[in-house]
């Protein structure tokens, strides 16, 4: 049984309890931000150390996290934040150009170890890694973790129209995809 | 948070292909991984804190000795050094024209685009052939001055020459054979022998004395054939 935000929030501003609010935030929304990450990074190794450094975000800036936002669309933020910054620098550090880096992303969903490509779900995975940055992330939001366009309006700074029109473009490519392959 | 049945449908609308797909997860994840990492990260948080708490704060740069103690005087004594070289003049102009001191000294003309970038190449082309000016300019009065002089010289000399040498055929013509004798004889022959005086004066009395009378009236003679024809002329 999680306990309320509320509750996490106001335990973690205790000396006393600060670490155990935090331990039992970890637990409440660890598995959701980890596949939000890695459904963006692809490999487990590279979800992981995004969500470390996420969650050290979190314990540094808790204490002034103001409450007339949800938590969640907070730690969403981040997590979608900290996984842009880890591709950016991917980017950086790789000998391939800009464009390659969906290509890079579908390698790396292929050398998983239960690859299987004739299995649409594999499909889907690669499909999403052919679209750009920000429709990648509106498809993943609103199609796997089914968050509401203003929660996402919150999280990406964007307008709720264009994130429609996002995840339109996006389900379509998607589609065009996997009967085209 | 609560699936939301709107989300297929909407979905279903776009591209029905991909709504029916299973959301089923493909990734592999070790079992334990969400049991142990709430605890991992708490731990890695402490190590890290832990390890910030270690790490001295001293300094490891240092700076000259009594700098700090001294930093401040040393920057009012440039301030006020400063100010009062502008006070100095200021003060100047105040006994002078106090009206100046109101006026900005901003420079109000204007220059055309890029000219202090490209002042340097533009100075450079033009001080050579600048130089070679002022070389000319400099010299050019002194070899005006030496050619003038030098033809007035020729002239003179040139001048002098004619006059000498028009004096002696005159005197040569209109002189008599005793004359001639006796300035033959006299040591002092300017013209012809002035570079050989000693020993061709001698040479010539010489001559004199071994010349026949024949010789001697036949020389004659044609002297005054030549006196005659001078005579003539002028």
């Amino acid at each position: 049984m999680h306990l309320d935000d509320i509750t996490l929030l106001q335990q973690f501003k205790q000396p006393d309890l600060k670490e155990k609010a935090f331990t039992a935030l970890v637990k409440k929304y660890q598995e959701q931000l980890y596949w939000h990450i890695r459904r963006l990074v692809v490999t487990h190794d590279d979800a992981n150390d995004v969500l470390q450094n996420m969650f050290i975000k979190v314990w540094n800036g808790l204490g002034n996290f103001r409450e007339d936002s949800k938590l969640y669309t907070w730690l969403y933020r981040i997590a979608t934040n900290e996984s842009l910054t880890f591709l950016e620098n991917q980017k950086k550090k790789s000998v391939t150009s800009f464009d390659d880096v969906g290509e890079s992303l579908s390698n790396k969903i292929k050398a998983e170890s239960n690859f299987d490509a004739n299995r649409l779900e594999w499909k889907l995975q690669l499909a999403i890694q052919q679209l750009p940055e920000k429709q990648r992330i509106v498809f993943n939001l609103r199609y796997f973790d089914e968050l509401p366009y203003d929660e996402m309006s919150k999280i990406l700074d964007t307008s709720e129209g264009a994130l429609k029109a996002s995840y339109h473009h996006a389900a379509k490519k998607i589609e065009d995809f996997i009967i085209n392959h | 948070m609560k699936k939301d049945n709107n989300i297929y449908h909407e979905l279903k609308e776009i591209a029905p292909a991909v709504a029916n797909l299973s959301k089923k997860n493909v990734y592999n994840i070790d079992e334990n991984y969400f049991n142990s990492f709430p605890y991992q990260i708490v731990e890695k948080i402490k190590d890290e804190h832990l390890m910030l708490n270690n790490i001295s704060n001293k300094n490891l740069f240092t700076t000259p000795e009594n700098y700090f103690q001294e930093f401040s005087s040393n920057i009012v004594e440039i301030a006020s050094a400063q100010k009062s070289h502008f006070s100095e003049i200021e003060e100047e102009l105040n006994a002078v024209a106090p009206l100046l001191n109101t006026i900005s000294k901003k420079p109000i003309y204007s220059t055309p685009n890029n000219y202090f970038n490209t002042l340097f190449y533009k100075t450079n082309a033009t001080q050579n052939s600048f130089l070679a000016k002022k070389f000319v300019k400099k010299w050019l009065p002194y070899a005006a001055a030496a050619i003038f002089i030098g033809l007035i010289a020729f002239s003179m000399l040139n001048f002098l020459n004619t006059n000498n040498k028009e004096n002696l055929q005159h005197e040569l013509a209109t002189a008599n054979d005793e004359e001639i004798t006796n300035y033959l004889s006299s040591v002092h022959s300017p013209i012809y022998f002035s570079s050989q005086e000693n020993n061709d004066t001698a040479g010539i009395s010489g001559l004199f004395e071994i010349a026949s009378t024949d010789d001697l009236v036949y020389y004659l003679n044609e002297e005054s054939i030549n006196s005659e024809i001078a005579t003539d002329k002028i």
